[in-house]
């Protein structure tokens, strides 16, 4: 189900990656493996619809460079020292993943080049092509009940967003309610958390985010809502490892804050990149649809509508979404 | 019981302003009062008759039959809403009438966008679920009766 990455695949990849031709058996000579183990890698290279060309007698050139995760670079990055950090090549889930390996170890990380059932809320499916996202699942413990916890989506996605307004956008990426990381006006990155309990009365968040990175074309049936990915905004292909370690790092330096100083400050930073703040707003919660003005997050991390008759209630579920430009 | 049943007796309660009707299907039996402490119709679990029926004389075994319902209710720890199964294909975690250890989950209850998986929290048979899929539930509110 999970298949680590080897280091004579990496070692290929990044052969291949001057878009030069390689012909088999010198690339099995620097890499110290026969010809068909290359040919093989070649092969996988495909399935994971990497375009690889290949002519009879001058060998094997990749059409576009990839740039795979490091996973020692990664973990030699990291500010806390206390990770266990897991690099798949491809696996069915992340968050899968790391509900059913539950590490001794405060933190874990898990981060693959492929999801075979990446998913969203709901089983909604994520599309998680071979090379070109992020996709992470974090897991780390609390000492604190699952009710204490309801904030942690809004830490969340406000970790995800400080981490992309790291690069050069042309504005600020802005968070829609609760869990959504949006660049203009489309969605660029997911975040899905599952709570379990331990028998110690800690608790165990796992932390799985979704970032549209090198991602620059996908279809419609693919994915079913308006997307963007960093690339199409900035205009290059962005380094995944060092995104990686920055994410890894901001998450759990958020994670902590929240952790030991409390939650308190996580409303005034919301305000500044709601992307719903002040504008016509629905909500369809259940089989109800509520229909009103977004007045930002309450102490709870819950959703403010302000209805016709100028009250405002708080809602902690549905899925909100801009009725028109701002008001 | 079927919950939808026992809404529809909330229905019927409401229409008709009887205070109280007593229900037995089988090995259950559930209750439902009227004029309750918030004064509004609500289910609740019949105890061992300590309040016998006032119409219907108790059969001799109705003491056994009615604890079937008493017993450790598991307790939504927040607002939200409860799915019954891991995912909408999937099988739901629980039946009722199944054994189940602590710290087996039963089911989850979404906040937001958190899926936060509820445990029993002592081990015993599911004797009653209280909450139909994809429903809200406040703070604090039964969702399973395990009977230890």
């Amino acid at each position: 189900m999970h298949k680590k990455l080897n280091q004579s695949f990496l070692d290929l990849v990044s052969y291949l990656n001057d878009g030069q031709y390689h012909d088999g058996n010198s690339l099995g000579d620097a890499l110290g493996v026969s010809r068909t183990a290359i040919w093989k890698m070649i092969k996988k290279l495909e399935t994971y619809d990497i375009e690889v060309e290949s002519i009879k007698g001058k060998g094997y050139q990749l059409k576009n460079p990839l740039m795979l995760l490091d996973s020692s670079r990664i973990a030699s990055q990291l500010t806390c020292k206390s990770i266990k950090l897991d690099v798949f090549e491809s696996i069915n889930s992340t968050n899968q993943y790391l509900k059913d390996n539950n590490s001794q170890t405060a933190i874990h990380v898990c981060t693959a080049e492929q999801q075979t059932h990446g998913r969203g809320r709901l089983a909604r499916k994520w599309h998680s092509p071979f090379g070109q996202n992020i996709y992470l699942s974090l897991a780390y413990r609390f000492k604190k009940d699952m009710s204490e916890l309801m904030a942690l989506s809004i830490i969340t996605s406000l970790a995800i967003r400080k981490t992309l307004a790291n690069y050069d956008f042309l504005s600020e990426p802005m968070i829609k309610w609760p869990n959504d990381i949006y660049y203009a006006n489309k969605k660029i990155s997911g975040n899905l958390i599952e709570i379990q309990a331990e028998s110690n009365s800690d608790t165990r968040a796992i932390i799985g985010v979704g970032i549209n990175v090198n991602m620059c074309n996908a279809n419609q049936d693919q994915i079913d809502q308006n997307w963007t990915s960093m690339q199409l905004n900035l205009g290059h292909a962005i380094d995944r490892t060092e995104l990686c370690i920055t994410l890894i790092n901001q998450l759990i330096d958020s994670l902590q804050y929240f952790e030991h100083a409390g939650d308190a400050s996580f409303i005034e930073q919301w305000a500044q990149y709601d992307y719903l703040y002040n504008h016509n707003i629905s909500l369809i919660a259940f089989d109800k649809k509520i229909n009103g003005i977004a007045r930002g997050i309450n102490d709870m991390g819950h959703l403010l509508i302000e209805d016709t008759n100028h009250q405002i209630k708080s809602y902690a579920a549905g899925d909100a979404s801009l009725l028109r430009k701002r008001i | 019981m079927d919950i939808r049943k026992v809404r529809k007796l909330i229905e019927l309660i409401k229409e008709t302003g009887v205070a109280e009707i007593e229900i037995h299907e089988g090995e259950e039996s559930v209750r439902i009062s009227q004029y309750a402490s918030q004064g509004a119709p609500m289910a609740i679990p019949a105890p061992a008759a300590q309040q016998v029926a006032i119409n219907h004389p108790a059969p001799a075994e109705k003491n056994e039959k009615d604890e079937s319902l008493s017993g450790h209710a598991v307790k939504s720890p927040m607002v939200g809403t409860a799915y019954l199964s891991p995912s909408p294909e999937a099988d739901a975690f629980v039946n009722v009438g199944q054994k189940v250890q602590k710290g087996d989950v039963i089911c989850i209850v979404e906040a937001m966008k958190m899926f936060n998986h509820i445990e029993a929290d002592i081990s015993g048979v599911i004797k009653a679920r209280l909450v139909e899929n994809g429903q809200p539930v406040e703070y604090g509110q039964p969702m399973f009766i395990i009977e230890e």
